[in-house]
């Protein structure tokens, strides 16, 4: 009966149009009413506790690295050099506009960012070189979503906070996953645009856009290079990001003013402002679940129901690409990743793995009505109509899917440059 | 009514703004000045970290006010057909009022939070000061949502055109 308490209460808050940060405090104040020691206080308790934590310190910081290099030219400074290294290739247009979602999302970290500064810029050019309208939208709504798996990855840290793994780990895991995405979506887009026109190599050109852009590729090669050394902690590299972006901006770029500072760290805090009170409520619901010996108790009892390995990962990725349909990232990992954590251990399978395979699974979800932002996204910065963007990224998602299938079943994919 | 009421929440917008840039830049600055006083000088800055975990939690809170003021909040939208489209309006308004007051609702108990944390004398680690006074940002939050709220409940014009944040 208090359950069905519960799934009311969730359903009239959608009914009447609830953020997530609303539905989640209200529904974890009835789980402590109702399940816990009966005072709501232990909510406001448990948010502090959970925030009051340094490594929670990482998020803001690549949030706002994100944000400075995403206000400047970086975008349009990558894409060239990306455009002039693939030119010679038959529809290097196209691979290039995956390297470019790839390289960008490396240092936004964000999937709608990505897909904004790369498609406001390729979109028309891709259009104008003759590249099919559903192939371009499809090339560059999927592309955007590469940002959810390359490191510094937002989603990666949050899996890391909320599952007390390392974040560093996470990153060095989510490298390999993270290009062989990005290869399969490049070769695809090679294949499918094999019969366009390429253009000889221009070592000139290639030489004048690696200078402009060199500083803005080498964030990615200094950050990985830190965390996978060991140089860096991923609270250091988010540190050293900020700083490194915000040099170039201000000294290298002279894109940057205080201005133009002021409105960057006011949306930094917007994003942040609807990140950490999610993170601050999902901690507590965990450590309600954790005392009541929740995540224990379900794997006990999917242990009844499912024999192997083999058919719980399955099970768990068509639960996952489920719950991407209808739920963002950050709400699903924050809340399916200490409950899938328990079980997954009992099959014998890695937490690092299992963060990669979540993350992945859940990239799709930016691609898959009714809440794709990715979709939604692209419908409004392109004009197109709705239908047209979910039937483009059709095969984008049946490439991402295979690639899941191998992440999922191949773990030293993921693990081997951690062993 | 309108207007005035439009000019203070645009007033308390900006201030809300430039204390979450002040509290951004404070963590930004501390946390770099760390990393380079250990890389420099071989050890880390006292407090520096904790400092910087009481600005982000500032800012995080502030982001959640400025995330509201601009109608950028994470929304499922699945489920805006229940009712039927003439509706939407009248739904929105009785959302945004049931919005303002879980808020009050949250902000009530968070301040009686931050009272027992005056009562217990609790201090921050490391530094060793009374936790309070970056405590408050909760309840102000809370507050300051439920007036958002209210005001786009009284008056839907003052409510910005979606824009969620995230991903």
């Amino acid at each position: 009966m208090e359950a069905l308490g519960l799934i009311g209460l969730v359903l009239l808050l959608l009914a009447f149009r609830q953020n997530v940060i609303l539905i989640l405090l209200t529904a974890t104040a009835y789980v402590h009413l109702v399940w816990g020691d009966g005072r709501i206080s232990y909510l406001v308790d448990d948010m502090w506790g959970s925030l009051n934590n340094e490594v929670l310190l990482a998020i803001p910081m690549f949030i706002a690295a994100g944000n400075v290099m995403t206000r400047g030219s970086i975008a349009e400074r990558l894409i060239e050099v990306m455009r002039v290294l693939t030119q010679w290739l038959p529809g290097g247009l196209a691979v290039a506009t995956i390297l470019s979602c790839a390289v960008f999302a490396a240092i936004s970290g964000s999937s709608p960012v990505t897909l904004l500064a790369v498609g406001t810029i390729l979109y028309p050019a891709l259009l104008r070189e003759g590249y099919s309208r559903s192939f371009s939208l499809g090339a560059l709504t999927s592309g955007g979503t590469l940002g959810i798996i390359i490191p510094p990855s937002i989603p990666l840290i949050l899996y890391g906070i909320v599952t007390e793994k390392s974040i560093s780990d996470l990153f060095t895991a989510g490298i390999v996953p993270g290009i062989l995405l990005t290869v399969v979506l490049g070769v695809y887009a090679l294949w499918m645009n094999r019969h366009l026109p390429s253009k000889p190599w221009e070592f000139l050109a290639i030489a004048a856009a690696l200078r402009r852009g060199i500083w803005a590729l080498l964030l990615p090669v200094v950050l990985l290079g830190g965390i996978y050394t060991g140089y860096f902690s991923a609270t250091e590299a988010a540190a050293v990001a900020l700083g490194y972006a915000l040099f170039i901006e201000i000294f290298v770029h002279r894109e940057m003013r205080i201005r133009d500072f002021f409105n960057t760290s006011v949306e930094t805090a917007k994003l942040l402002g609807t990140l950490f009170p999610i993170v601050a409520v999902a901690l507590s619901i965990k450590s309600l679940l954790t005392v009541e010996q929740v995540p224990h108790a379900l794997a006990e009892w999917i242990g009844t129901i499912v024999s192997d390995p083999v058919t719980f990962l399955l099970a768990m990725n068509v639960l996952l690409l489920l719950v991407g349909c209808f739920i963002d990232v950050i709400s699903a990992i924050l809340i399916l990743g200490p409950l899938m954590l328990g079980i997954a251990e009992s099959y014998g399978i890695n937490p690092i793995h299992l963060g990669i395979i979540m993350v992945i699974n859940l990239e799709v979800g930016f691609l898959t009505p009714p809440v794709g932002l990715n979709l939604i996204v692209a419908t409004t910065a392109f004009r197109e109509s709705f239908l047209l963007v979910c039937r483009a990224v059709l095969p984008f998602i049946a490439l991402i899917l295979g690639v899941l299938m191998i992440v999922t079943f191949v773990p030293e994919l993921s693990l081997f440059l951690i062993r | 009514m309108r207007s005035g009421l439009a000019r203070a929440l645009r007033t308390l917008y900006w201030f809300e703004a430039g204390l979450a840039t002040a509290a951004y830049a404070g963590v930004a600055g501390l946390l770099l000045a760390d990393v380079l006083s250990r890389e420099i000088a071989g050890e880390a800055i006292w407090g520096a970290q904790k400092i910087a975990v009481f600005g982000a939690i500032v800012a995080g809170f502030l982001g959640l006010v400025l995330s509201t003021a601009s109608n950028s909040h994470l929304r499922p939208q699945f489920a805006d057909g229940w009712f039927p489209r003439a509706w939407s309006p009248g739904v929105s308004r009785i959302g945004d009022c049931l919005s303002g007051f879980l808020y009050i609702g949250f902000g009530i108990v968070a301040l009686g939070y931050v009272g027992e944390s005056i009562v217990a004398n609790e201090r921050a680690a490391v530094l060793y000061t009374p936790l309070w006074p970056v405590q408050i940002v909760l309840p102000y939050a809370f507050f300051s949502s439920a007036l958002r709220h209210l005001s786009f409940a009284a008056f839907p014009e003052l409510k910005p055109e979606a824009r969620p944040e995230g991903g």
